[in-house]
């Protein structure tokens, strides 16, 4: 399948017809990123809904809603749609859906976005759905021309058959076209003991383009006519172009142009080379704006005060504060977590063509509308003038939800003509982020004299995405992202108050980064019911499931970390085991984490045990492989993750700044996934949530010394200290 | 004292044999650095590459706490001029299945440079 | 400056500065766009490829460097035993998450095998350890490493 190459039919021969078949022919043979954006419904051929296309020869083609960045969603979403269809994987092709939030949106969101591990969740019925239907006039079709019942014919393998004549769903094709479509609710979908295709490991369909260098991201576009561009935006945080030395950028083999917009200057030119070379020659200056003087130490000492006065209340149940002030024994905790940048493997990139009266653009996003509305804002058109194609990503972790980049490279593209891909170096890419916020949160809580906490309070402070993103999702106050994990702990507290109060770092610009909210609420919610445990003299598995009565799905999966971690056996000198339990992205996950802290505080990873409790799951060599990347994606950021202001710049710069975990530094996950009937929880951020606390309860563990701030500061863990 | 015409001859031959060892600018050496810089300090911090404060008159591959390629470990030699020079010019063809993957530096003046500055950093 | 590079056997004429990455002349002027840009600086590896069949960074390999030397890149290293066999094993272990760092992991670990056909982990950390995978997929490469020498 992977390259779209379809199969002849039983006849032999390729059809081509008037538009279509000629037409999809052409398609084939074409990358990805060239092929036109066919309507969803063809002259001819068949276009039961927006998600499958059949011609008349039998290519199947499916349109996936969400955008693939590596978490195996293209192929899980396929397994959705062939399960109920009746097609192998390997019969199918699948292209990238075109902006449309009225065909493409993910139910749980309203919007076509990719994040917050809700694909599957939000498609597992209406991709379903889509299948069956297509499925029940193929069959129709063919139970017309054989004038039978349809319930006598089997769908299979892209055939219809009667156990004895068969017909393809390419001859089927017209004639399913011309039957008026059943209500998707109607339609029964397969009991999933039934499932020949979901739930069994399967191989990835965009897998064997990336082994051999034919796969093309948003980055490797290639255009007639087109130039590349590279930019610099300012270094000082909202700051402006002042000079740009024109003459010597031009003076520069290979460079064609020199574009400045209100905030960057973009030098053009036939290769990155020559224009990152005209871009040095160019000696940019800035002119540093209101920004110049934001630092890391005025922003922590910002969120220090302001986290002083209570916040806006997300959760208050019992009486948090009478019973803290009778408690037999009080602790208090503050835990901060830093601003962290994504650093994508694929830098930022866009390429764009903006006519008089079009704007094409090619791209790697996780928000296909939102990126046509922005290019159309700053193009000055209508969106329905605006084409986006979108590509496979280089990795998303959520940068890919933001369009800044995309309209920073729409504003360079007006002053060009013909089409330019516009590129960000690494450094850019880092210093131009929107980071994940830093949270400054205050804990208390108070225990009775058997060591059971009878009071927690949890106030978080930091800044809110969603009042920006998603008004909707600020609420009264509260921004329901910042408080995720907290004021829903998985533990049974009867006095709990959780509030969140909002403080905006100046200049710095935040958004989604992997795990969102549950990336750092699990890290303090479960350090801080580790520093209970430790308090109370208890096993701090033992004290989880204490409080995790209620919640059987969240023991099982704590219970079966902990038995494959050899919880409790023996560890040598200087080793230490950390758990922690979480309930996020309708998933139930728990790691232990062994780590050794050696006598200059450097902390070695050895070993990670996670068990995941996702319910029913598409494609479970896709769980596994989710459970060790994100992992890692956490993993690299409590040992290295940390973006820092000094003068309002980002102090990182590249791979030597902002270090990235190596092969040497990775230790082996081991996943074990619970098998269950349940409905279908998100996977794509789970495990990176749950890692922070699983090492450092486990540093705690083997050295004595809570970690409350991160990333881990060796210098605190030294033997002398 | 003017040279004789001998002595000058015997410079010029000492040029022609090896060009690459000319002296090195070590000025322009530090700003040919920051090509390096990314992977080695001239401090005594490792990064991707093991640091080069005091590589002159080194052994390859003994820094500690650098894990270091079999490869640069066999190879064993002390760091000089010509030793630097000739693995600049071809790091892979020196020093077969060496982590520093960066591609060579062709220009025997910009090696000369580069080597100046490290040496000055060596305080030789 | 008029150049021609010797790439997977077929020579280019270029007409570039000599002090250009040998990355953009792939990538922009060629169209050969398998082998990517991550950082610029030589510190992760996307862009790796071979040049004589040793493993070089070339966002970091000026042009004027090559000279008549076989640059070897991951449209063809399939063609090459260590390039063949692990192709198939990283798609036998599922190794790819979002696969941009893939190219130049797999152009590092081709070069390993050539030279250690039986590399143990230490071997891997040191061949591999400059190759950068933001998804994490290092568990799953040391086993296709290890299955590919197998």
């Amino acid at each position: 399948m992977p390259d779209g190459i379809h199969t002849l039919d039983r006849r032999g021969f390729l059809k081509v017809g008037a538009a279509v078949g000629g037409g999809l022919a052409l398609t084939v043979a074409l990358p990805p990123s060239l092929r036109p954006a066919l309507a969803a419904a063809e002259a001819s051929g068949y276009a039961p809904n927006a998600f499958i296309r059949i011609d008349r020869q039998g290519l199947v083609t499916l349109v996936i809603p969400s955008a693939e960045m590596g978490q195996g969603i293209y192929t899980a979403e396929a397994m959705l749609l062939a399960e109920e269809l009746e097609v192998g994987l390997d019969q199918v092709r699948l292209e990238h859906s075109p902006p449309d939030d009225a065909l493409y949106a993910n139910p749980l969101i309203g919007a076509q976005l990719t994040g917050g591990s809700t694909s599957i969740r939000g498609f597992w019925t209406p991709l379903r759905q889509a299948g069956a239907v297509a499925r029940t006039l193929l069959v129709a079709a063919a139970a017309k021309q054989w004038g039978v019942d349809p319930s006598t014919l089997k769908a299979q393998l892209g055939k219809v058959t009667d156990g004895k004549r068969s017909l393809g769903y390419g001859e089927l094709a017209d004639a399913a076209a011309a039957l008026p479509a059943p209500d998707p609710k109607s339609v029964a979908l397969k009991d999933p003991k039934d499932f020949t295709i979901i739930g069994k490991p399967a191989k990835r369909l965009d897998t064997p383009g990336k082994v051999n260098g034919t796969a093309e991201f948003g980055i490797d576009t290639k255009l007639p006519g087109m130039k590349v561009a590279a930019i610099a935006i300012s270094p000082v945080l909202g700051g402006k172009p002042k000079t740009v030395d024109e003459a010597a950028a031009m003076a520069v083999k290979g460079v064609r142009q020199v574009v400045r917009t209100d905030e960057a200057v973009a030098v053009v030119a036939d290769h990155l080379g020559a224009a990152k070379k005209g871009l040095e020659a160019a000696a940019v200056q800035w002119d540093d704006g209101p920004n110049a003087h934001v630092s890391s130490a005025d922003i922590v000492h910002a969120l220090e005060e302001e986290s002083k006065t209570p916040g806006v209340i997300a959760r208050n149940d019992g009486d948090p504060g009478k019973t803290l002030s009778g408690a037999a024994q009080r602790l208090d905790a503050i835990y901060q977590v830093p601003f962290l940048a994504h650093a994508t493997m694929e830098p930022m990139n866009c390429t764009v063509h903006v006519q008089k009266d079009s704007c094409e653009i090619w791209v790697g996003t996780q928000v296909p509308t939102m990126a046509q509305a922005v290019a159309a804002q700053v193009a000055g058109l209508p969106k329905e003038k605006v084409q986006v194609h979108n590509h496979l990503l280089g990795g998303g972790f959520g940068r890919r939800l933001e369009v800044d980049g995309i309209a920073r490279a729409v504003a360079v593209a007006k002053q060009v003509d013909g089409p330019v891909k516009v590129v960000y170096s690494r450094e850019e890419d880092i210093q131009h982020d929107m980071y994940r916020p830093y949270y400054y949160d205050r804990f208390s809580a108070g225990l009775d004299a058997e060591g059971r906490p009878v009071a927690w309070t949890h106030r978080i402070a930091g800044s809110s995405i969603m009042a920006r993103y998603f008004p909707a999702g600020f609420k009264d106050g509260v921004d329901a992202d910042a408080v995720e994990a907290a004021a829903e702990p998985p533990y049974a507290f009867e006095n709990i108050r959780v509030e969140y109060v909002r403080v905006e770092p100046q200049g710095v610009p935040t958004s989604w980064w992997r795990g969102v909210g549950p990336t750092h609420n699990v890290f303090v919610v479960e350090s801080f019911i580790d520093e209970l445990a430790a308090a109370a003299k208890q096993d701090p598995v033992e004290y989880r499931k204490a409080l995790l009565g209620h919640n059987p799905r969240a023991l099982g999966v704590l219970t079966l970390a902990a038995e494959k971690a050899g919880w409790g056996q023996p560890l040598p000198k200087g080793r230490g085991r950390g758990v922690s339990v979480q309930f996020a992205f309708g998933s139930y996950v728990s790691q232990v984490a062994e780590v050794e802290v050696a006598a200059d505080g450097s902390v070695k990873v050895h070993r990670i045990v996670c068990a995941v409790d996702c319910g029913l799951t598409v494609n479970p060599d896709t769980i596994e492989a989710q459970a060790q990347g994100g992992a890692l994606f956490g993993l690299t950021a409590v040992l290295h993750g940390a973006i820092t202001f000094q003068n309002g710049r980002v102090e990182q710069a590249n791979f030597d700044t902002y270090l990235p975990m190596r092969i040497d530094e990775a230790p082996v996950i081991e996943t074990h996934i619970v098998k269950s009937s349940e409905a279908p929880g998100g996977i794509g951020e789970t495990a990176t949530a749950a890692v922070s606390a699983a090492v450092t309860n486990a540093v705690f563990a083997a050295t004595g010394k809570r970690i409350r701030t991160l990333p881990i500061d060796t210098d605190l863990l030294k033997s002398s200290s | 004292m003017k040279l004789t015409q001998w002595a000058l001859a015997a410079l010029l031959t000492a040029g022609a044999v090896s060009p690459a060892l000319a002296d090195g600018d070590a000025a322009r050496g530090k700003t040919l650095f920051s090509r390096c810089s990314s992977c080695h300090a001239v401090t005594d911090q490792n990064k991707l590459g093991p640091h080069l404060s005091g590589v002159f008159g080194r052994t390859a591959g003994t820094v500690s706490g650098y894990t270091y390629s079999k490869g640069m470990v066999a190879y064993g030699k002390v760091w000089d001029e010509t030793t630097l020079d000739a693995f600049l010019a071809g790091p892979n063809k020196v020093v077969a299945g060496t982590k520093m993957a960066a591609g060579a530096v062709t220009n025997p003046q910009d090696r000369a440079d580069i080597i100046a500055y490290l040496r000055e950093q060596s305080g030789r | 400056m008029a150049v021609t590079l010797k790439i997977n056997g077929t020579p280019h004429e270029v007409d570039v500065d000599g002090d250009i990455p040998l990355l953009w002349v792939l990538r922009d002027i060629l169209g050969m766009t398998g082998t990517k840009f991550g950082c610029g600086q030589a510190l992760c590896g996307a862009c790796t490829v071979h040049v004589d069949g040793q493993p070089v960074r070339s966002c970091q390999t000026p042009v004027d460097s090559v000279g008549d030397s076989a640059v070897t890149t991951i449209e063809a290293i399939g063609q090459t035993p260590q390039g063949a066999t692990l192709q198939k094993a990283w798609l036998e272990l599922e190794v790819v998450q979002c696969g941009y760092c893939q190219s130049g992991q797999i152009m590092s670990a081709a070069a390993l095998l050539r030279d250690t056909p039986k590399p143990t982990d230490d071997d891997i950390d040191a061949a591999m350890s400059g190759n950068v995978c933001r998804c994490g997929t290092y568990q799953r490469i040391r086993a296709a490493i290890h299955k590919a020498a197998a």
